[in-house]
C-alpha cells in the first residue's frame, strides 16, 4: 500500500471505523447524492488497493466540512484522510471536475509565478489606511479576483476587506496590505495540488516576513485555517494569526468599538473552516449581538451542527450542491430573519449563486451580509 | 461552400446555356461547358500554378483594380475551389507566324528571367532561334498589338536574346527508335522536318548536296548579319536530337529516289530554290554582271572576293541588301540599290534597310534597269527607267509601271542581280513522275505537303518558290506531322490541328494607365568599323534591355501557353489542349438567377470617371475598402492628405434617368452608399462625407435607422444631382451642384464615388431568346405579374429571381431564391434521388487510443516547405501513436484506400491527417473512416497547409516545427475524442400557417402543391388581410379583392384547410413535432404539425386625432380612400392632398419606413388625377423602388400630380371640414397653401397588436421595432431563431405585395425542404448535460439563442438543464456560461480543447 | 533535494538564455471560430499571405465558447499571447456568439490585468471569412507586439528555483 495512504489511515484513525454509517447519515452530500458515502470510502481505503480508492470519483465529492468528524463515534478524522487521498490521487493524474472551466485553479496556479506583478489593490481608496511595513498584516486573499470572476451574480466580497481595514483603522491599526500577496493555496491543497500549494505558501511566507509583520488578520476563514493549521504543518512559520471576528469580539469586550442601532432580525451561517475546523463559534455571535436592537435567530442547525454552503475548493459543484444550498437558505429563511449574516466569501458566492436563478424559489431567498461589513457599517461616526 | 458540398448540386461553372427545347417538366437543355484547361477532377486547388504563371492581367474580381495571373481562381473563396486558364485565342504574334511560334509565351518567360525555359518553349516550334532571331522577316512584329499603343515589340530580337543567353547547349537524349526517314536538302525546311521527326522518335537522315548544312543560311547570308557561330548553334542543337546529316550527297547524282524508297519509310524533299532569276535584259552577259546568290556564295566565304568601284544591286529583297552591304565591305567606293517599287513595298527587313542606309548606301526607288551596256565585253553602265505605281497586282502590292521617256543611264563597273530565285526540280522528273506546277515546283497537297507519290513529301522553297526562313521551318514542321501519320498509317488529313483563331481585337486588354514606351533599340557595331568588317552589326540585347522590352508585351491572349504551370502541377491537372464540351441535360424546370451588371459610369461622362483619378464606382469602393481588396482597405489616393479626407457620393448615376434609358430605381444604392459612408468613417473618422442624392430610399428593415446612424456620424446629405465633376489641376475633384439656396455651388473633394445604375446582365437578352422568355421594358426578365407572380417568367417552368428581374438587395434576393426553389420543385415530382445505404461492422473503440497519423505532402504544397518525413518520424514518438505514414496526396483515392487498409491492419481507433484545412477534405476522410466501420468523429485534421506551409513559405525550419506542434495538438485532441452518432427525429408533415392574408394563402398554396397538408389559422372571420380592401394594386391595377378570391379559391381547391375566426391558444413541442391548440366557436381542438409559418401581417397606424383626423370628416386614411375608390364616392372631390409618412420614419415612435405608402399613394393619385382631380402629395422623399414603380411615378408627374416636400406637420385649416393645407417651402421662400376637399393620410404599417403575445407563444423574438426578428437580416430572412418556425410578409416588416408573395414562396420552400424528409437527421455536435453536475441554474438556457435548452424539474424543486438536440446548433456558448462544467459541447469538449493547449505548450 | 534544485536551475538558466529578447520566439495561441476567423486563416494560406509561425490556431465552434478558463489556462501553460478571433457581430453564424465572446472577453481582460499580465498579451478581434489579409495582418502585428513585450513572466516549473528553501 502507498505509504502516504497507510500513514494517513493510521493518523486519521480510520482503522477504528466500526461501520456504523453515522457519517453517511450526517453528511450533507450523502443526503442528496445517494452514491456517496464517507464510510464506504474509509473502507475502500482500508480494505482494497490504492487505485480502487484513488480512482474513485467520490473522493472529490467531499466538502471537507468536517461534519462527519464532529459526529463520528470513533473519532476518525475523515477529512485528513480525504486530503491525503486527494494528494495521492492527483499524483496519478486524477482530478475533480473544476467549476468555471478551471478558471479559479488557473488563477491560483498562475499566482505561483514569482515575478508576477499583480494589480490587485485598486479597491483601496483614501478612506482606508494601509502600509507596506508593520506589525499587523491584513490578508486580503482572492477577493479581488472573485469579484471579477463572479461579476455576473453581483458578488461584492471586497466589501469585507474594506470593512476589515476600516475596523482595524478604527482600532488604531494601520495594517500591512501586500500588493504581491498570493492566494493562500487552500483550494489547491484541498484539490490535491501540493506542488503549487507549496509555491504559493513559500511566496506568501517570504513576502510577509519581508514586511516585518508578526501578526496576520484574516476575514477569510479559509486563509485563516490555512495559515493556522497547514502552513505550520509544512513550513517553518511562527506568525500570530487571528480572524477578524476575533479582533472585533475582543475590541467590543474592551469597549473599543461602539456600534449603532440596527433593528433587524438576523441569522448566522457558521463557515465550516471557522467553526468546526477552528472552533470559533462565539466570537461572531458576540460581534453580532453587540449591535444594539439586533435580534439573532439561530438556524435549526448551527454551531457544530451547521450545514456547509455546498461547494469547496471550486470543484464538483453539482445538483447536490444546489440542494444543500437551497436547504440551508430555506433554513435561514425559516428563522424569520431579514438578513443572513456570513463570514466567509465562499459562503457569499455560493449562496448568491444559488439565489441568482429564478427557479430557486422564494423560500430560499434571503438578503445576505458579511458580518464584518455589518459591523463596519454599524460603527459609530459612520 | 455548402452549395459546393451538397451531393445533389452539380455546379457547371464556366458554362453557358446554348439551347433549350421542350416544355415543363421536360426541358432539354444544352450547355456549353467552356474549357477550363484544368481537369477539375484532378485539380486540388493548391494554388501552385499561379506562382509560376508569367502573365499578369486585369483581375475582374478586384474590378480590374489589380492584376491576376492567366491561371487563376475567380476569388479566394470561390466554389468550386478550382483553377482555370484564361485563354482568349491565339495571340497576334503567334497567329501571324507561319510556324506558329509562341512568341507571347517566351516573351512572358523572359520577363520572368526564365531564359532557359523561354528557349525551350521557342524550340517546341522552331529549331532555329539563333537564325530567326537575326534574319527572320518577323511577321509577328507586323501584327503585334503594341503597335496600336506605340511600337511593336522587338520580338525577333528577344528571340535572339534567349538564344544568345544559352550558356550550354541543352542536349536532349533522344531515343530514336522508330522508322528511318530520308530528308533531302539541309536547308531550314529539310532540317526542320528532320528535327520534328527526331522529336517524335524517328531516325531521320539528311542528304545535302553541298559540303555544309544550312542551305542559304550558310551559303548566302553574310556573316555580319548571321555569324557562323550562331548558325552553328542551331545546327548543333538539331544534330543533338540525333539527326544525321550526310553532306556532299546530291540527289540525282549520288543517290536516287528509288534508293531512298528502298531504305526509308518516307522521304522529305527540301530542295530549295537554287536557280537564280535574271532580268532578261540586254547586257546581262557582260563581265561585271553577277547573280546575287552566286556572288554571295563566294563573298560570304572569301573576304578577298573582287568587286567593282561603282556597284549597283538590282532588287529589293534581303538578299539585295545583303549583297550591297557585302560589296561595300569588300571595298566598293559606291554601292547602291535599284528597286522598281517604293520603299513601302520593299520586302527587305526594315532594320536591314536602315542599317544599309546608315552605311551610306543609296537606294533608288521606282527605278528599273532597261539595259546594261559595256565595252569590250565589260560593263560600263546601266540604263534605267523611272517607274510609277499602278493598281495592286496578284501579290497585293501596287504594280510598277514604267514612265515613258524617263530613261537615264548610270555609270557602273558592277551589277548584281538580286531579283529572286526559282525552284527547279525538273531534273527529278526524269526518274519519277513527279507532278509539278507551272513554276517548276512540286505540286503538293497544301495541307499535307505530300507529292503525288505517296510517302514522298516536299516543302520549302522547292514548293513555294523563294520564301522566308520561317516559312521553310513551318513547312518542315508540317511535313513531319504528315510523315508521322503516313508511317503510322493514319489518315493524313483527318483532325489535323488547325490554326487557333486569332484573339479578337476587343478581347485584347490595353490598360488605361499604360504608359507609352518606344521599342528598345538594339545597340549596333560602330558604323565605321561595321562598314569595313564582317563582324555582326546588331549586338544583341543586354539582359536589362530584354526584360524591359518583354515587359512591354500586352499579353494579348491571356494565357501565353508557356506551359510552366504544367511543370509544377503535381496532380497533372492541366490540359492545355482541352476543348469545349457540350452537355445535354434533362430538367424539370429552369431557374434564372443571372443577376445584374453595373452601368459603366463613363457613359455619364460629366462625372469624369476614368478621366480623373480617385473617381470610383460604388462597387470599386466595396473592393477598395475591403481588407482583402487591392489596396488592403485603404483608399489609394496617391497623395498625402493635409486635412481630413473629403469624400463625395453621387447617387443615381444612370439610374432614374431617361437619358440613359434607365427608367427605374437601382434600389440598392442608397443603402450601399450609407453603408460605405459608415465604413469610410471607420477608416477616416474625421472625413467630411457628402452624399448628393435625389431621394434617400431607405425602405428596408432597419434601413431608416441605419440612415439616421450615418446622419449622427456626421455624413452630410445634399439633395440634388451634381452637374459635373472636374479636376482642378492639383488632384482635387471639384463638384458643381445646386446648393440649398438654389445657387450654383462648388465643393472640393479628394475622392468621389459614383453610385452607378444596375443594368440587366450582359447577355441576358440572348439568354432570354434561348430560353424563350420575354424581357421587360427595362431589359430585365419579365415576370408574369410583378405583384402576384413575381417569380414566374412568361414561360411555364422557367422561374426568375433575384436581380434577374430587376435590382434587389440581398435580403429580397435570398427570399426570392428560396421561393423560386419551391416553384421549381413543383415540376420535379417523382424525381427524388435515391440514397444508398449499406451496413458495415463497427470497430470497437472502447479500448485505449491507437492513433494513426497520416501526413500529406499535397504535392509540393506542404513538402516544399515542411519536412514531411520529419513530421512523420516525430508523430511516431507521440503518445498512443501506433502508426504514421506520408502520402503525396492524402486526399487521392489511392491514398484513402491505403488509409483504410492501415486502419484495419494496425487496429487504429483514432486517426489524424495532417494536410489541408478541414473545410476542404474533412468529410472525405470521415467517409473513409466510415467505410471501414470507424466512427467518423474519431478523427482530426492538423491543418499544416493553409495554416502552415502556405503562410510560412520562407521559414521552412520553423514551419516544420510548427507542423509538428500542430500534429502534436491534433494527436492530443484525437486521444480525447469519442464516437458520435447521428440522431433522427420523426417528422409530422403537416403545416400550420398563422394568418390568412395573401402571404399566408400564397405560402399555403405552394405547400399544398408540394404535397403537404396545410391548415391556415385566421383570427378574423374573413381571409385576405389588408389586400382584400384595396381598390387596385400597382403596377397592374388589378382589384385587391379579385386577387384574394383567386388565391382563396386555389387554396381550397387544392385541399387546404382554412380555419377562420379561430384563435391560437397554445403551442408546444419543437421542430417536426409542434402541438398547436386552437379555439373557435366550435370549441378547442389540438393538432400536430411539423412546421409553423407566421404570416400574421401588420396593422395600419392609427392617426388618432392628429391632422384633424376624426375632427374633419374629409380627413381620411389611405385605406379609407381605397374604400371610396371601390364605392366610387369621389365624384364631388376637386382637390386632394396626401400626407406621406404618417406614423412612419420616426413619426409617432415608429422608426422604420413603411415601404408601401409612396407607391400606394402614387397609384391612388393617378387614379384620382385621371378623373380630373387635383392631387398634391406631401412627401419626405419619394420612395418608389419596386418593379415598374418609377415609371408609375413618372406617369403621375406627367399627369400633373404635384409632389411637395415637407418637414414637420402641415397645417390644416377649415371650419367643419378641412379646406386648405399649408406647408412651408423654404426653397422658394414662401409658404404654399393648397385648397383641398380631401386629405388622405398615408399611414404607416405597425406591428400587429398581438405580436407580443405571439412572440411569447412561439418564443420568436422581436426586434427593437417590435416586428418579428428573422434569423439573419440578409441570409435568413424568412427563418426565425426557433427551428421549424418561419415568418413571411408584413409581420416581419412592411413589404409591398410582390415582396410578400416572394417571401411566402420562400417560406414554402424552406418548410418543404425541412419536411420532405421522413426524418430529420440531427448533427451530432450538440451540447450535452451531465445531470449530476447540473445546478439547474438556467444560465445555459439564458444564453441559448436557439432555445435549445430547457430546465426540467427532476424532483421537487430540483431542476436540470435538458438539451433539445433538434434545436441545438452546437455553438457551445452554453458551455461558457455553465458554472459547474455540467454542460459540454460534443466534439469540442473542454477537455479536448485543453488537451490541445497542453500539447501546444508542452514543447 | 539540493542537487535536483541545482539541476533545475541549470536548465532554467539555459532556457532563460534561449528566451532572451533577441532570440525570443513568442508562443501564441489563437482561438478561432469555425465560421469566420478559422476560414479567414485558411484564406490567408490560399492567398499565400505570410505571417510568423508563432501563432497556433485552436479551432472552436464559436467565439462565445472561449471562456476565461481557456485563456487563463493558456497563460498558465506558458502562452506569451492569446488571440481570440470571432465573426463580426453582424455576421456571426450563431447570431449573438460574437457578442457573447466580447462580453466574456471583458471579464477575462480584467482578470488578466489584475494578474499583471500586460493587456497587450490578450487580444480580441473580429475577422470575417473573407478577411484573409486581415487575419495575416493581425497575426503579424500581434506577434510583433508580443515580441516587443518579451516573454511572459508566467512560466511554470521554473519558479521553485527562485525560492531558497533554507530561508524559511
Amino acid at each position: 500500500m502507498n505509504s502516504k495512504i497507510a500513514k494517513a489511515i493510521k493518523d486519521s484513525k480510520a482503522y477504528l471505523c466500526m461501520e456504523c454509517g453515522k457519517c453517511t447519515g450526517t453528511c450533507p452530500v450523502s443526503r442528496y447524492n445517494h452514491g456517496y458515502s464517507p464510510r464506504i470510502l474509509v473502507n475502500k481505503a482500508i480494505r482494497s488497493g490504492d487505485l480502487n480508492l484513488l480512482k474513485d470519483k467520490n473522493i472529490w465529492a467531499c466538502l471537507t466540512c468536517k461534519l462527519c468528524d464532529e459526529r463520528c463515534p470513533a473519532g476518525i478524522e475523515y477529512i485528513d484522510l480525504t486530503l491525503t487521498t486527494r494528494l495521492e490521487a492527483k499524483k496519478i493524474g486524477e482530478q475533480a471536475l473544476c467549476s468555471h472551466g478551471g478558471a479559479a485553479q488557473s488563477l491560483m496556479r498562475i499566482m505561483t509565478t514569482p515575478e508576477l506583478e499583480q494589480k490587485r489593490l485598486d479597491w483601496i481608496d483614501q478612506t482606508l489606511k494601509t502600509t507596506q511595513n508593520g506589525e499587523v498584516l491584513y490578508f486580503v486573499g482572492c477577493l479581488p479576483y472573485f469579484d471579477v470572476l463572479f461579476s455576473d451574480i453581483n458578488v461584492n466580497t471586497l466589501q469585507a476587506a474594506k470593512a476589515s481595514i476600516k475596523i482595524l483603522n478604527r482600532l488604531g491599526v494601520t495594517p500591512v496590505v501586500l500588493p504581491q500577496e498570493r492566494c493562500c493555496g487552500h483550494d489547491l491543497l484541498w484539490s490535491g495540488d501540493m506542488e503549487n500549494f507549496e509555491k504559493l505558501a513559500r511566496h506568501n511566507i517570504r513576502e510577509i516576513k519581508k514586511s516585518g509583520a508578526k501578526k496576520i488578520v484574516f476575514s477569510c476563514p479559509e486563509g485563516y485555517r490555512t495559515f493556522k493549521i497547514d502552513y505550520p504543518k509544512y513550513f517553518n512559520t511562527d506568525f500570530e494569526v487571528e480572524h477578524i471576528t476575533e479582533v472585533i469580539s475582543r475590541a467590543i469586550s474592551n469597549g473599543e468599538l461602539k456600534l449603532k442601532n440596527l433593528k433587524k432580525v438576523v441569522t448566522f451561517q457558521d463557515p465550516c473552516r471557522l467553526g468546526r475546523h477552528l472552533g470559533i463559534y462565539d466570537e461572531p455571535r458576540k460581534a453580532i449581538t453587540a449591535i444594539p436592537e439586533i435580534q439573532l435567530n439561530e438556524m435549526a442547525r448551527s454551531r457544530q451542527r451547521a450545514i456547509c454552503c455546498g461547494v469547496s475548493a471550486w470543484m464538483n459543484c453539482s445538483t447536490y450542491s444546489k440542494s444543500i444550498q437551497r436547504a440551508r437558505l430555506t433554513e435561514a429563511k425559516d428563522t424569520k430573519a431579514d438578513l443572513l449574516v456570513l463570514s466567509c466569501p465562499k459562503c457569499e458566492i455560493h449562496f448568491q449563486c444559488a439565489m441568482h436563478d429564478e427557479k430557486a424559489g422564494e423560500q430560499a431567498k434571503i438578503e445576505t451580509v458579511q458580518l464584518v461589513t455589518m459591523i463596519a457599517d454599524a460603527l459609530e461616526g459612520e | 461552400m455548402d452549395v459546393g458540398r451538397h451531393p445533389n448540386i452539380e455546379i457547371f461553372a464556366n458554362s453557358e446555356v446554348v439551347g433549350v427545347e421542350g416544355e415543363a417538366p421536360d426541358f432539354k437543355v444544352k450547355v456549353r461547358r467552356k474549357s477550363t484547361f484544368v481537369d477539375w477532377d484532378k485539380c486540388t486547388g493548391c494554388g501552385e500554378c499561379p506562382t509560376v504563371c508569367p502573365v499578369h492581367i486585369k483581375d475582374e474580381f478586384q474590378l480590374d483594380l489589380s492584376k491576376r495571373e492567366a491561371i487563376y481562381r475567380r476569388y479566394p473563396q470561390a466554389v468550386p475551389n478550382k483553377f482555370l486558364i484564361d485563354k482568349r485565342g491565339s495571340p497576334p504574334c503567334r497567329y501571324s507566324c507561319p510556324a506558329g511560334v509562341n512568341a507571347q509565351g517566351y516573351i512572358a518567360l523572359i520577363s520572368q528571367g526564365k531564359y532557359k525555359e523561354a528557349l525551350e518553349l521557342e524550340r517546341r516550334d522552331n529549331p532555329f532561334p539563333a537564325v530567326c532571331g537575326r534574319v527572320c522577316t518577323h511577321p509577328c512584329e507586323s501584327d503585334c498589338k503594341r503597335k496600336d499603343v506605340d511600337e511593336p515589340l522587338a520580338i525577333a530580337q528577344l528571340k535572339r536574346f534567349i538564344s544568345d543567353s544559352e550558356q550550354e547547349l541543352s542536349a536532349p537524349s533522344p531515343e530514336l527508335n522508330k522508322e528511318k526517314v530520308a530528308v533531302v536538302g539541309a536547308g531550314p525546311a529539310g532540317l526542320s522536318a528532320a528535327y520534328f521527326l527526331a522529336k517524335r522518335g524517328y531516325c531521320p537522315t539528311v542528304f545535302e548536296a553541298t559540303d555544309h548544312p544550312g542551305g542559304l543560311l550558310y551559303w548566302a547570308i553574310p556573316r555580319f548579319r548571321l555569324p557562323e557561330i550562331a548558325l552553328q548553334r542551331d545546327l548543333d542543337y538539331i544534330k543533338s536530337w540525333g539527326v544525321e546529316i550526310k553532306t556532299g550527297t546530291a540527289l540525282g547524282k549520288d543517290l536516287s529516289i528509288k534508293d531512298l524508297q528502298q531504305d526509308y519509310k518516307a522521304i522529305f524533299l527540301g530542295l530549295g530554290a537554287a536557280k537564280e532569276k535574271t532580268m532578261g535584259i540586254e547586257g546581262e552577259d557582260l563581265q561585271g554582271v553577277s547573280l546575287c546568290v552566286e556572288f554571295l556564295n563566294k563573298a560570304v566565304h572569301d573576304p578577298e572576293t573582287p568587286v567593282g568601284k561603282r556597284v549597283a544591286v538590282v532588287g529589293g529583297g534581303n538578299s539585295a541588301i545583303d549583297a550591297v552591304r557585302t560589296v561595300l565591305r569588300l571595298g566598293a567606293e559606291e554601292a547602291f540599290v535599284v528597286y522598281r517599287r517604293s520603299r513601302q513595298e520593299m520586302p527587305a527587313n526594315e532594320e536591314e534597310i536602315v542599317e544599309a542606309e546608315k552605311e551610306g548606301i543609296k537606294i533608288h526607288y521606282l527605278t528599273n534597269p532597261t539595259k546594261i551596256f559595256g565595252e569590250d565585253g565589260k560593263i560600263k553602265g546601266m540604263e534605267c527607267i523611272k517607274m510609277k505605281l499602278g493598281e495592286p497586282d496578284s501579290s497585293g502590292r501596287r504594280k510598277p509601271i514604267p514612265i515613258e521617256g524617263s530613261e537615264f543611264t548610270i555609270n557602273l563597273d558592277m551589277v548584281i542581280m538580286a531579283i529572286g530565285q526559282a525552284a527547279d526540280v525538273s531534273f527529278l522528273t526524269k526518274e519519277e513522275k513527279f507532278e509539278l506546277t507551272r513554276w517548276g515546283t512540286f505540286a503538293v497537297d497544301p495541307d499535307t505537303l505530300q507529292t503525288n507519290i505517296p510517302g514522298i513529301f516536299a516543302g520549302g522553297d522547292a514548293v513555294t518558290g523563294p520564301a522566308t526562313v520561317i516559312e521553310a521551318i513551318a513547312a518542315g514542321k508540317e511535313a513531319a506531322e504528315s510523315i508521322d501519320r503516313f508511317i503510322r498509317g493514319v489518315d493524313l488529313k483527318a483532325d489535323r490541328k488547325k490554326k487557333e483563331d486569332r484573339v479578337k481585337d476587343e478581347d485584347i486588354e490595353i490598360p488605361e494607365e499604360l504608359q507609352t514606351e518606344k521599342r528598345t533599340t538594339m545597340p549596333l557595331l560602330d558604323l565605321e568599323k561595321a562598314k569595313k568588317s564582317f563582324e555582326e552589326v546588331a549586338q544583341g540585347f543586354s539582359e536589362e534591355q530584354a526584360k524591359k522590352e518583354s515587359d512591354r508585351c500586352l499579353s494579348c491572349a491571356g494565357c501565353s501557353e508557356c506551359l510552366e504551370c504544367v511543370k509544377v502541377c503535381e496532380p497533372n491537372a492541366i490540359v492545355h489542349d482541352m476543348v469545349d464540351e457540350f452537355v445535354d441535360l434533362d430538367v424539370g424546370s429552369i431557374i434564372v438567377t443571372t443577376g445584374v451588371d453595373y452601368l459603366d459610369p463613363k457613359e455619364a461622362s460629366e462625372y469624369g470617371y476614368k478621366r480623373f483619378k480617385n473617381i470610383y464606382t460604388s462597387f470599386e469602393i466595396e473592393r477598395i475598402m475591403s481588407e482583402d481588396g487591392p489596396s488592403a482597405g485603404e483608399l489609394p489616393l496617391g497623395k498625402q492628405l493635409k486635412e481630413p479626407l473629403r469624400f463625395a457620393f453621387i447617387q443615381c448615376v444612370g439610374s432614374r434617368n431617361m437619358r440613359h434609358d434607365i427608367n427605374y430605381c437601382s434600389r440598392i444604392c442608397c443603402m450601399n452608399t450609407i453603408k460605405d459612408s459608415l465604413v469610410l468613417k471607420e477608416h477616416y473618422p474625421d472625413a467630411n462625407i457628402v452624399v448628393f442624392y435625389i431621394d434617400i430610399r431607405a425602405f428596408g428593415k432597419g434601413f431608416e435607422e441605419f440612415y439616421n446612424r450615418s446622419l449622427e456620424k456626421g455624413v452630410k446629405y445634399i439633395k440634388g444631382k451634381p452637374s459635373k465633376v472636374i479636376e482642378d489641376g492639383s488632384g482635387n475633384l471639384v463638384i458643381h451642384y445646386e446648393n440649398e439656396q438654389g445657387h450654383s455651388g462648388q465643393m472640393i473633394f479628394d475622392a468621389v464615388c459614383l453610385s452607378s445604375a444596375l443594368i440587366p446582365s450582359r447577355g441576358c437578352r440572348e439568354l432570354a431568346g434561348v430560353l424563350g422568355v420575354d424581357i421587360d421594358d427595362d431589359g430585365f426578365y419579365k415576370n408574369m405579374e410583378p405583384a402576384t407572380a413575381p417569380l414566374e417568367s412568361t414561360k411555364k417552368g422557367v422561374l426568375v429571381c433575384g436581380c434577374a428581374t430587376g435590382p434587389k438587395d440581398i435580403t429580397d434576393s435570398i427570399a426570392e431564391a428560396s421561393g423560386a426553389a419551391v416553384k421549381a420543385a413543383c415540376f420535379l415530382e417523382g424525381h427524388e434521388l435515391p440514397v444508398e445505404k449499406k451496413e458495415i461492422e463497427q470497430v470497437d473503440v472502447s479500448g485505449p487510443p491507437r492513433v494513426g497519423v497520416f501526413v500529406c505532402h499535397c504535392g509540393p504544397n506542404i513538402s516544399k516547405v515542411v519536412d514531411v518525413k520529419g513530421v512523420v518520424e516525430y508523430a511516431k514518438t507521440l503518445p498512443d501513436v501506433v502508426f504514421a505514414e506520408d502520402y503525396t496526396f492524402a486526399c487521392s483515392e489511392t491514398a484513402q484506400h491505403q488509409i483504410q487498409e492501415r486502419i484495419a491492419e494496425h487496429k487504429l481507433n483514432r486517426v489524424v491527417v495532417a494536410a489541408c484545412t478541414p473545410k476542404t477534405h474533412e468529410m472525405s476522410f470521415q467517409d473513409s473512416l466510415t467505410a471501414v466501420g470507424l466512427n467518423p468523429y474519431l478523427f482530426d485534421i492538423a491543418n499544416i497547409r493553409n495554416q502552415c506551409s502556405w503562410v510560412h513559405q520562407k521559414e521552412p525550419e520553423k514551419a516544420t516545427e510548427k507542423a509538428k506542434e500542430l500534429v502534436r495538438m491534433s494527436v492530443a485532441r484525437v486521444r480525447k475524442l469519442g464516437p458520435l452518432f447521428m440522431k433522427e427525429l420523426s417528422v409530422n408533415r403537416d403545416v400550420a400557417v398563422i394568418g390568412a392574408g395573401i402571404t399566408g394563402l400564397r405560402c399555403g398554396i405552394d405547400l399544398l402543391q408540394r404535397g403537404f397538408k396545410v391548415k391556415i389559422i385566421e383570427k378574423k372571420e374573413l381571409s385576405g388581410g389588408l389586400v382584400r380592401h384595396l381598390s387596385s394594386i400597382y403596377p397592374s391595377f388589378r382589384k385587391g379583392r379579385n386577387i384574394v378570391e383567386k388565391l382563396l379559391d386555389e387554396f381550397t381547391s387544392a385541399g387546404g384547410e382554412l380555419l377562420t375566426s379561430t384563435e391560437l391558444v397554445d403551442v408546444t413541442g419543437y421542430v417536426g413535432n409542434f402541438q398547436v391548440k386552437v379555439k373557435s366557436a366550435k370549441g378547442e381542438t389540438e393538432f400536430t404539425v411539423g412546421a409553423i409559418v407566421l404570416a400574421t401581417g401588420s396593422e395600419l397606424y392609427d392617426p388618432g386625432e392628429r391632422f384633424g383626423y376624426g375632427k374633419y370628416p374629409n380627413v381620411i386614411t389611405n385605406m379609407e380612400l381605397e374604400q371610396k375608390l371601390i364605392s366610387g364616392e369621389i365624384d364631388d372631390i376637386k382637390s386632394v392632398a396626401f400626407f406621406q409618412c404618417v406614423g412612419s420614419r420616426g413619426d409617432d415612435g415608429n422608426p422604420g419606413c413603411s415601404r408601401y405608402c409612396c407607391q400606394a399613394a402614387i397609384k391612388e393619385a393617378i387614379h384620382l388625377r385621371e378623373k380630373g382631380i387635383d392631387v398634391a402629395i406631401l412627401n419626405r422623399g419619394v420612395r418608389v423602388y419596386s418593379k415598374g414603380a418609377e415609371r408609375m411615378y413618372r406617369k403621375a408627374r406627367e399627369l400633373g400630380v404635384l409632389f411637395l416636400p415637407y418637414d414637420g406637420e402641415p397645417e390644416i385649416t377649415g371650419a367643419d371640414k378641412a379646406e386648405a393645407v399649408t406647408i412651408p417651402s423654404p426653397d422658394i421662400d414662401a409658404d404654399i397653401t393648397i385648397p383641398v376637399n380631401l386629405v388622405v393620410l398615408s399611414v404607416g404599417m405597425v406591428p400587429a397588436a398581438d405580436s407580443g403575445h405571439l412572440s411569447e407563444l412561439f418564443k420568436v423574438p422581436r426586434g427593437p421595432d417590435k416586428f418579428f426578428l428573422e434569423r439573419h437580416s440578409k441570409f435568413g430572412p424568412v427563418e426565425t431563431t426557433v427551428e421549424g418556425v418561419f415568418l413571411c410578409g408584413c409581420c416581419q416588416f412592411p413589404q409591398d405585395i410582390g415582396d410578400s408573395i416572394s417571401q411566402a414562396s420562400a417560406v414554402a420552400s424552406k418548410v418543404a425542404a425541412l419536411l420532405s424528409r421522413d426524418k430529420i437527421t440531427l448533427a451530432p455536435i450538440t451540447s450535452t448535460v451531465i445531470e449530476e453536475y447540473c445546478r439547474g441554474c438556467g444560465r445555459c438556457a439564458e444564453v441559448c439563442e436557439f432555445r435549445a435548452i430547457e430546465l426540467v424539474e427532476k424532483e421537487n424543486g430540483v431542476f436540470v438543464a435538458q438539451v433539445n438536440e433538434a434545436l441545438c446548433k452546437g455553438c457551445g456558448t452554453c458551455v461558457a456560461a455553465c458554472p459547474t462544467g455540467a454542460i459540454d459541447l460534443k466534439h469540442f469538449r473542454s477537455e479536448q480543447i485543453e488537451a490541445q493547449l497542453e500539447a501546444l505548450f508542452e514543447g | 533535494m539540493k542537487q535536483s534544485v541545482k539541476k533545475i536551475k541549470e536548465r532554467s538558466d539555459h532556457s532563460t538564455v534561449q528566451r532572451s529578447k533577441e532570440t525570443f520566439e513568442p508562443k501564441i495561441v489563437a482561438f478561432c471560430c469555425n465560421w469566420c476567423s478559422y476560414p479567414a486563416a485558411d484564406g490567408a494560406g490560399v492567398s499565400r499571405l505570410q505571417y510568423p509561425t508563432n501563432i497556433k490556431i485552436v479551432r472552436v465552434m464559436c467565439g462565445g465558447r472561449v471562456t476565461p478558463s481557456f485563456v487563463l489556462k493558456a497563460f498558465e501553460l506558458g502562452a506569451d499571447g492569446v488571440l481570440v478571433a470571432t465573426c463580426h457581430f453582424e455576421d456571426c453564424h450563431y447570431m449573438f456568439g460574437a457578442r457573447k465572446a466580447a462580453d466574456v472577453h471583458k471579464v477575462t481582460e480584467k482578470l488578466t490585468e489584475m494578474l499583471g499580465i500586460e493587456k497587450e498579451r490578450l487580444k480580441l478581434d473580429w475577422i470575417s471569412s473573407a478577411e484573409a489579409s486581415k487575419f495575416a495582418r493581425v497575426a503579424r502585428e500581434f506577434t510583433e507586439t508580443i515580441r516587443k513585450l518579451g516573454p511572459s513572466t508566467i512560466k511554470k516549473k521554473l519558479d521553485a528555483l527562485n525560492e531558497s528553501i533554507e530561508d524559511e
